[in-house]
This record gives C-alpha cells, sequence and structure tokens, in this order.
C-alpha cells in the first residue's frame, strides 16, 4: 500500500471545528467538558477522547489582528517517539504508514504521553481498559476506501486525504501560490520527524502555530523502531524495545 | 439569494456585511476561497467584531452597529464622483434616467409629506413625471436635475468620507480602501457580491439597509450576473421555504398578500382589484390567487362562491400581527393560546424577560420541538414563581430534519428534496403529521356544524392519506395540477384564473410537473462551468439560478463580457448557461425587451423606491445610541414605531454608555434548543461568553475568562470574559466608545446554559417589517462578584 497522508492547508481552515465534531462523531467519543479558558479554544491540547483540536491564535502583525487556526492532533511521524519508546512494543506502523497503537498490547504506562515532542496521546482507564488514546488515522475508515472523517467533514476543504506523495505535490503548488502574499510560507512535516502524515501549508513559520522546525525524535536521530521490528532491515532487533 | 452558493466562485470582490459566513454559513467560504484561488478575487470583510469570516478576508474593517447605511451612502457617493458606476447599466436597467415629481424634496432628514403625528408619510411626492399617456419621462444623458441619478447624487453628497468614518468609525483610509476595491466591480468584465443576513436586517433600518445595499449594486451593475448579486444568507436550512409558504404575518404562500378588513378587500373582485397592477409578470396574479383557493378549497371553491375567498381571514388593519406586536398584546392579555414550532422565544425573542412574563398569560401552550426548550419551562424559569402561573404547556417530541421526508429549500432557492434517513424516536412525529392530525380532528368536531364561520374549516381540501401525510401528495399540490384532469401542470405559464387549475405555491409551479419531482433532480455535472447545476434539484422561479439575468447582457443581448456570460440573445430567442428570467422571445428591440425586472410595473431596478422611510436610504441613529445623529436632526428613524410600554423602558448612555451587539457561533445554532443539549457541541462552546475590548476590560478590572455582569435598561445576563484585541472601541462624532459583543444562544434548559443576550435586547423594530432591533443598544459593564 502507498503511504497516504493528510495534507492540511491553514489558509483555507476557519476555524469551523466540524473536524473536531466529526473525529467524535465517527469514534464515538464522550465530549470533555473543559473550564473556560477565555478563548473559544476550549481544549488546549488533545485529551483522552479529543483526538483532534482547532488551535485559535490571535495575535497582532504589524498593528492588524491577526487569527489563526490550525487542526491540530497526532502527526503519524514517519520517525515516531511513540513507536521507538514504548516499552511493550504496542505501537507499530500500518500498511498506510501510520501509527498504530494496540489497546490490548498498551498497559497505560503513560512512557508516549511522555516522549511525544506533539503532545498527543493521553492516558484514561475506561471500560475498555487503561491504555492510551490518540488518532487512529480513521484506519476503519480509510481501510474501507473512505477518507478519514475530519477531511471528510471539512467544509472549506482544508483537510485534503491523499497519497503522500501526492499530499506533498499539492503542499509544494499551494505555498507557491500564496509565497508572494506570505513570505514565510512553508510546508511543514516533509522531513520533520523523519516526514510526517500530517502534512501543512502555513502561511507564517511554524513557531507562530506553536510547532518546531525540523524536530526530530530526539531518541533515534531519525528512525524508529520500525526498523528495528522489520526482519529484513539490517537493524532488526527482537530484543530492542526493551532496550530503549 | 439573488444569486446562489455556488456562484460564489464567480465573484471578483465579495463585501461581507452584517454576517458572518465562515461561521454561520461555512460552506459558503469554500466558493468565496475558490474565488480567490481561481480569479484572484478579494473578500471583504466589514463587521463591529473580528470574526472569523474576518480572519480568512484579504480586509477587515470595523464599523459601529446600526451604521450601514453611513457607510453604503458613502460608498454611493464615492462611486458617483470617482464614475465608477456601470453607465450603460444604469441608463436602461434602473429608474436612474427617470424624473421625478417636482414636489418631491428632502430636508434635514425628511423627505416630503412626513406627518409627525401619525409617523408616516403621504408618498404623493415621491413618484415620476409622467407624460400625457402616463408613461414616466426619462432623461437618458442623466443630467437633469430631477432624474433620479441626480437627486440620488445630490442625496448622498453629504456622505463624505469624514463623515462616514465620524458616524461609523471606520478611519478615512480603511473607507476608501473600500470604495475603491469594492467599486472597480462597475467594471464590465467585473462583478461583486454582498452577502449580508442578520447583522443587516436587525435594526430599525433593516430594510433600508438591505435597500443600500442593492442600489450599490445597481449602480455597478452586478445584479442578474454570476458572482454578483444580493445575496442574503438565510439562518436556518429552510428559512428560505418557510418564508416562501407565509411564514410572514401578512402573506400568503408564494408572497400574496393576505387580504385585510376593509371594503377594499370585501370582495375577491376586490382584492383581485388591489392587488394586481396594470404592468409587469404580477399582471398573473389572478392566476395565483384562484389557483391558490382552489387548492385550499378544492370543489368547495367555486366561481359563485368567489372561489371561496370568504373563508380566508382578514387582518384588522388597526393591527400589527409581527413578533413584536403579539407579544406587547399576549403581554397585556386578549390571547388564549400559542403554538410554538420550533420556536423558542424565551431565548430568542427581542425583549426576554417581557416575553416570559406574556406567555404567562395563557392558558394553555403547545410547544413542538426536539427538546424540551426554556419556553416550554417558562413557568419554571430562574426567579419564576411556579404557583402563580396558571399555564397548561404541553410538549410534543417532534421528528427532526433527517426522521422525515421532504424538501428544503435553501438560500440559493434551490429545492432540494431530503429523504427520510431514520425513523422518529418514541412518538415523536413531523410537524407535518402534528398539523394534519390536529385539522382532520377539528374537521371531525365541526363535521355537524351548521354555523356558516366553521364552513372555511369543514370544507378544506384535507387529504393527503392516513397518518403520516403523504409528501407526494403535497409536493403534487404545490406545484398544481389542472382541475379536471389532476395532471400535473407543467410551471405556473399555465395557470389559469377561471377555476381550472389548482396550485399551492405559483412560484413554486414547475417542480413537479408529469414527468416526476425535481427536486429530486441529482445531476451533478456542470457543462458550463459556472457552477450552476441546472439538473441538480429545482430552483424557483422555473429553474432559474440567477434571477433578473437579462441583466447579465448589455442592451443588444450580449454578454457585458465573455466570461460572465449568462443568457444571450441569439437572434431568435434567448439561450444560454442559465433559463432565461425573462420572455425567452422578447428581442432586444422589442418593447420592454430591455426592462430585466420583470417584476416590477416600470421593469427596471429601482435606485428609487419606497419603502415606508423614504426612496434614498438615509441614516438614523439605532433607537438606544450614545451619539447624536451627524447627518440631520431626525436621531431615529421617523417611520417606526415606538413601544411606551411596560417592561420596555429605553436606556441611555449616561447611565449604558457601551454599545453591544449580538451574534451566533458555528458551534451553536439559533437559541441552542438542538446544539447545547449536543455534548459534543456543549464541549466546544460551554456557556456564555461576552467579546470585550483589552480596553474595557482594564477600565473595569476585568480579567480574560472572568465573570462579567451585563446590564440594559431591560435586562441583565451574566457572562464569562473573552478579552481579545478582535473587537476594539471606536471613536464616534470625536469621542471613544466601547463595544461589546454578545452570542444570543444561551438559555437555562439543555447540557450549556447560560443568560441570554435577548434579556438585554428591546421591543423596537423596522419601519417596514418591525424585524427587531437585536444589533445594536447600549448596556453596561461590570465585574461580576
Amino acid at each position: 500500500m502507498a503511504i497516504m497522508a493528510k495534507f492540511i492547508d491553514v489558509t483555507k481552515c476557519s476555524g469551523c471545528r466540524g473536524c473536531q465534531v466529526a473525529c467524535k462523531q465517527w469514534n464515538q467519543l464522550p465530549a470533555e467538558v473543559e473550564a473556560f479558558t477565555g478563548s473559544l479554544q476550549t481544549h488546549l491540547e488533545c485529551k483522552p477522547y479529543t483526538w483532534t483540536i482547532v488551535n485559535f491564535t490571535e495575535r497582532m502583525n504589524n498593528g492588524v489582528v491577526e487569527w489563526l487556526f490550525r487542526k491540530h492532533g497526532c502527526m503519524h511521524c514517519q520517525d515516531a517517539t511513540c513507536i521507538s519508546t514504548c516499552g511493550v512494543a504496542a505501537y507499530s506502523r500500518t500498511e498506510f504508514g501510520h501509527v498504530y497503537r494496540d489497546p490490548n498490547i498498551c498497559i497505560g504506562c503513560g512512557q508516549c504521553v511522555r516522549e511525544c515532542p506533539y503532545n498527543i496521546p493521553e492516558v484514561a482507564t475506561d471500560a475498555g481498559g487503561k491504555y492510551a488514546r490518540s488518532c487512529k488515522f480513521c484506519y476503519d475508515r480509510i481501510g474501507n476506501g473512505l477518507t478519514p472523517a475530519c477531511a471528510k467533514g471539512c467544509t472549506t476543504g482544508a483537510i485534503q486525504f491523499g497519497e503522500r506523495t501526492a499530499m506533498l505535490a499539492a503542499a509544494n503548488t499551494r505555498v507557491s501560490e500564496i509565497i508572494a502574499q506570505y513570505p514565510d510560507a512553508n510546508v511543514y512535516g516533509i522531513n520533520e520527524m523523519n516526514g510526517t502524515l500530517i502534512i501543512y501549508v502555513l502561511p507564517y513559520l511554524p513557531t507562530v502555530y506553536g510547532l518546531t522546525l525540523g524536530q526530530q525524535n530526539p531518541k533515534t536521530g531519525g528512525y524508529d523502531n520500525q526498523e528495528y521490528s522489520d526482519p529484513l532491515s539490517p537493524k532488526y532487533d527482537p530484543n530492542h524495545y526493551w532496550h530503549v | 439569494m439573488t444569486n446562489h452558493w455556488i456562484d460564489l466562485k464567480n465573484t471578483d470582490c465579495a463585501l461581507i456585511i452584517g454576517a458572518n459566513p465562515a461561521e454561520n454559513h461555512p460552506i459558503s467560504f469554500k466558493w468565496l476561497l475558490e474565488a480567490r484561488k481561481n480569479r484572484g478575487a478579494k473578500v471583504l470583510c466589514v463587521d463591529p467584531r473580528f470574526t472569523r469570516s474576518a480572519s480568512k478576508a484579504d480586509t477587515y474593517t470595523p464599523i459601529r452597529p446600526g451604521t450601514d447605511i453611513a457607510f453604503i451612502g458613502g460608498m454611493i457617493n464615492y462611486i458617483l464622483n470617482n464614475n465608477l458606476y456601470h453607465s450603460d447599466y444604469i441608463k436602461k436597467y434602473t429608474n436612474a434616467a427617470f424624473l421625478i415629481n417636482e414636489g418631491f424634496g428632502f430636508t434635514d432628514g425628511l423627505f416630503t409629506g412626513y406627518n409627525s403625528g401619525t409617523r408616516t408619510y403621504d408618498k404623493t411626492t415621491w413618484s415620476y413625471q409622467v407624460d400625457a399617456m402616463g408613461v414616466p419621462l426619462k432623461d437618458e444623458t442623466l443630467t437633469n436635475p430631477r432624474t433620479v441619478f441626480q437627486l440620488m447624487k445630490s442625496h448622498y453628497a453629504r456622505y463624505t468620507a469624514a463623515a462616514v468614518s465620524a458616524v461609523t468609525g471606520m478611519t478615512v483610509d480603511q473607507f476608501n480602501y473600500l470604495a475603491q476595491v469594492y467599486g472597480a466591480t462597475g467594471a464590465y468584465n467585473k462583478t461583486g457580491t454582498i452577502m449580508y443576513a442578520m447583522g443587516g436586517t436587525q435594526h430599525t433600518v433593516g430594510s433600508q439597509n438591505v435597500k443600500s445595499y442593492a442600489m450599490l449594486q445597481l449602480l455597478l451593475g452586478n445584479i442578474g450576473r454570476p458572482g454578483g448579486g444580493v445575496n442574503a444568507m438565510r439562518g436556518e436550512s429552510n428559512v428560505q421555504g418557510s418564508t416562501d409558504f407565509a411564514l410572514l404575518n401578512n402573506n400568503l404562500p408564494g408572497y400574496l398578500n393576505s387580504p385585510v378588513a376593509t371594503t377594499d378587500y370585501a370582495t375577491l373582485a376586490g382584492y383581485l382589484a388591489k392587488e394586481t397592477p396594470t404592468s409587469s409578470y404580477n399582471t398573473n396574479k389572478p392566476k395565483w390567487f384562484k389557483s391558490l383557493l382552489k387548492a385550499f378549497w378544492g370543489a368547495n371553491a367555486t366561481d359563485a362562491n368567489e372561489f371561496a375567498y370568504q373563508y380566508l381571514p382578514k387582518r384588522d388593519p388597526a393591527k400589527d400581527y409581527s413578533f413584536i406586536s403579539l407579544f406587547e398584546q399576549l403581554y397585556t392579555g386578549g390571547i388564549q393560546g400559542m403554538f410554538c414550532f420550533g420556536q423558542n422565544p424565551v431565548v430568542a425573542g427581542p425583549n426576554d424577560n417581557k416575553e416570559s412574563a406574556a406567555l404567562a398569560n395563557l392558558s394553555w401552550l403547545v410547544c413542538v420541538d426536539l427538546f424540551s426548550t426554556e419556553t416550554a419551562n417558562f413557568w419554571q424559569r430562574p426567579g419564576a414563581t411556579p404557583s402563580a402561573i396558571g399555564t397548561e404547556v404541553f410538549l410534543l417530541p417532534a421528528a427532526a430534519s433527517f426522521e422525515k421526508e421532504g424538501s428544503v429549500s435553501n438560500s440559493g432557492r434551490w429545492i432540494q428534496y431530503r429523504w427520510k434517513a431514520a425513523n422518529p424516536p418514541g412518538t415523536a412525529r413531523s410537524d407535518a403529521h402534528i398539523v394534519y392530525d390536529l385539522i382532520q380532528r377539528m374537521q371531525g368536531l365541526y363535521a355537524s356544524s351548521s354555523d356558516p364561520k366553521d364552513k372555511p374549516i369543514k370544507e378544506l381540501a384535507w387529504n393527503y392519506g392516513v397518518g403520516e401525510p403523504d409528501i407526494d401528495l403535497v409536493a403534487r399540490e404545490i406545484n398544481g395540477y389542472y382541475v379536471s384532469t389532476g395532471a400535473q401542470l407543467p410551471g405556473f405559464g399555465s395557470l389559469m384564473d377561471d377555476g381550472s387549475t389548482a396550485c399551492g405555491c405559483w412560484m413554486y409551479s414547475g417542480m413537479y410537473p408529469s414527468t416526476g419531482n425535481k427536486t429530486k433532480n441529482r445531476d451533478n455535472t456542470d457543462p458550463d462551468g459556472y457552477g450552476n447545476y441546472r439538473n441538480w434539484s429545482y430552483s424557483w422561479p422555473l429553474n432559474r439560478r440567477i434571477i433578473y439575468n437579462r441583466a447579465s447582457a448589455d442592451w443588444s443581448g450580449n454578454p457585458w463580457s465573455a466570461d460572465k456570460a449568462v443568457i444571450w440573445w441569439n437572434g431568435s430567442s434567448w439561450t444560454g448557461y442559465d433559463v432565461p428570467d425573462f420572455v425567452a422571445t422578447k428581442a432586444p428591440t422589442d418593447v420592454g425587451g430591455t426592462d430585466p425586472f420583470i417584476m416590477k410595473t416600470d421593469g427596471v431596478g429601482g435606485l428609487f423606491s419606497t419603502l415606508n422611510e423614504g426612496p434614498f436610504p438615509e441614516h438614523y441613529e439605532p433607537y438606544e445610541t450614545p451619539t447624536t445623529n451627524a447627518f440631520s436632526s431626525q436621531q431615529l428613524n421617523p417611520v417606526v414605531k415606538i413601544f411606551n410600554t411596560a417592561m420596555n423602558a429605553k436606556g441611555s448612555a449616561g447611565t449604558y454608555p457601551v454599545i453591544a451587539t449580538t451574534f451566533r457561533y458555528s458551534e451553536h445554532w439559533q437559541s441552542g434548543s438542538m446544539t447545547r443539549n449536543c455534548s459534543w457541541l456543549q464541549e466546544l462552546v460551554p456557556t456564555m461568553m461576552v467579546e470585550i475590548s483589552p480596553t474595557l476590560a482594564s477600565a473595569k478590572a476585568i480579567a480574560n475568562g472572568g465573570k462579567v455582569l451585563i446590564k440594559s435598561a431591560r435586562g441583565q445576563a451574566y457572562a464569562y470574559a473573552t478579552v481579545t484585541n478582535r473587537i476594539k472601541p471606536l471613536v464616534i462624532n470625536g469621542q471613544t466608545f466601547e463595544v461589546i459583543g454578545l452570542p444570543w444562544h444561551f438559555g437555562f434548559m439543555g447540557l450549556a446554559t447560560g443568560d441570554s443576550a435577548n434579556n438585554l435586547t428591546c421591543h423596537i423594530g423596522d419601519g417596514n417589517t418591525l424585524i427587531p432591533e437585536y444589533k445594536a443598544f447600549l448596556c453596561s459593564v461590570a465585574k461580576a462578584k
């Protein structure tokens, strides 16, 4: 299977949060009502049952107010800290390239929570057990030829879904369209974490959106344990998980 | 909408005013962003608050609530002074060249004919000069000082950039930029669209606000063309359909006026004589009206009994039946019972405390809704004494939109069929079923009556099957049929005034011809690329997607520009990418061949037209304002009705110095009776908030997220503060005023609760429609303990 990706063009995101509701609906996640933050952004981070949020950033830019929106959620890193640091090998990578966690293996130790540079997984205990939760890349949808719920629910077409190579190309094209207006316009996710399956087009530098340019997995320096677990890989090591 | 949602992609410039489409009509932004990407379109957002729409716009400009006419009047002045108008368009397609009665004039905020005692105008002088045959006199050079063009020019000469800035609070530079950019759509090969909603209409000058948008669009040649139009974005999925079907208190289906109890309307002949003009397509009204009566009373409507005309209830001419007036009357007593279908006046009414108090005068109240609303629970609202309230309340569970079958008419007039996705839970029923059953039972109760006043109910044609009404039968009747054969009519052109046709809503005729129900059409191909999708659903009238589209072509019938083509004259008929909104065989050289506005007696766009306040929109201050009118000594719209009644006090800036406006979030809908009961939406906007500026927050020692008490002369509301640079104080006539924004979604029922912003607003309405002035009022803001 081809590696798939979501291309999120924040210049098209109107912050309606349809993606957030679509995610809850498809995955049948309960609401997590938070204390009022003084902003429309009710959830400051992803939560055990809130796998995607929209970050609202208000700032003054040369005297002009700006209100920036970025859908935030699991980046599905190609060198993922959750995979490389999980003590029980609950994480693996699917045929689509995304990070998959087996709740039957996960013990809810919180190692992935501590290590994720994007603050994504959260551990919760409920009737299903104690384990970490985060975006599943709608494995149950894309495996059946559907687009992820967030992309399906997006009102403006800001979230596109397709093969990663095509999404990268679309992102690069989009940057070329807006570069005159936004000289800092960039594609985020090409090389970060050895490549992510969330490809952003950002009109301003990643830091404006709370992202670190060039973010890498500090534990592996460019690879994750997928290579250790792949018997065909030269780095194959059946005992790897227990040594990190 | 004169145009439709997808047509937004054809625009070169969108002026968003009195609306927040990114939040309240999110799909519109899909098309606007496409216009920007593919055409380099500009998106201009003018709003008291920097909204999510503003965040996606090219330019955001603040405006004080209630000053649209000052701004648009300034635009008109700028466009006239800089020759940006579409001169060929206005010469023939508007009444710019028409000469106006010599007696007409305007002095200090008043047009000729004003009676301050009755607060009304005698409109006699607001008329055209005519020749001996009654034909209006014109000067197509537009130089005669009595032309509409010259009168308009002198009227708006006072609306200079400096005056606009002083009144609206936008800077002169901001104003000039908007006027220049939007004015550029007057070029023949450009179009601009105006997108508005309740921020435009919910004012004492709401109708004139919309009139000013229409004038601007006519001047720039933007009506009847792709990417143009005056586009009202409706706040509910089927509000277009409900107004088409007589939601308004003075209407019958198809915007036919309901009769009044005066001698003029005593007979059917009198009604038709009064309502039917001598020219325009409206000369067909007798066909529409008689066919409607045939649909209502079937075989019981005959020539001999005036087609059952006397069965129609007649309005008392001394009374007003709009929302405010109904609740004023309810408050003083005299109304026994009330049905509320999907209505929640305790949250959504313009003066909620008064609405709540008024409901206690009802003997009975029936609420038909998905959830138990604030209205259904008004008797146990916070502060109420249930034992003192005698109203018997019935709550009927309703089916949701996806639990019933039927059509929904969107803002673009597309009548789209919707199939049922799931059965309603429990004993919930569709509204149609509830009404159907109710009338059937009433007919049963009156069956043995010989009292003539019961005949309208006894003889009503009310046969749509057993149980849930058969929506297909309803749809067939809406389209209309030949009485003799029952065959479906091909369209409203076939309606007759002799009782041989029946039709439930003339404008919809054509949606369900004998070949089938076209609202079910689902062909998503768009061969012309304009997004008209002519075989997807059906739009009224007669599947025309852009109305007044004759105006898309020049005088001789050729498109004004190649990439803005809609219809054109091919030598023998009109053809093109849309159904002509014109007689298909009427040549440009024929009499009336350059009159695109076929519903108007003069056939042209009305730059000069007679709303109650006058032929040109003039700025008046909102009912509650902290400043004086800079344009005239007329502070308030001179024709609005003032309710000097209990629980409706007027506040002044001394006590209530802050300008307030209300709005909606994308996460909640209307009074919140659905969305505040959905936990996934509750978590997104869990509680009542107020947007306030950092300067106001600092002056009142309010922290971001802190609790605030907002008071008006009518009531109060608690809210949590969102302190933000997205809302700013404005300098008005030299003085600085704070502006705040309040969502009106909240109430005391459901999961997400809070005070309604409409506790603060007032029973004061527009001079033509009485739509309440929700969008501009005065309040005080303080840190809550």
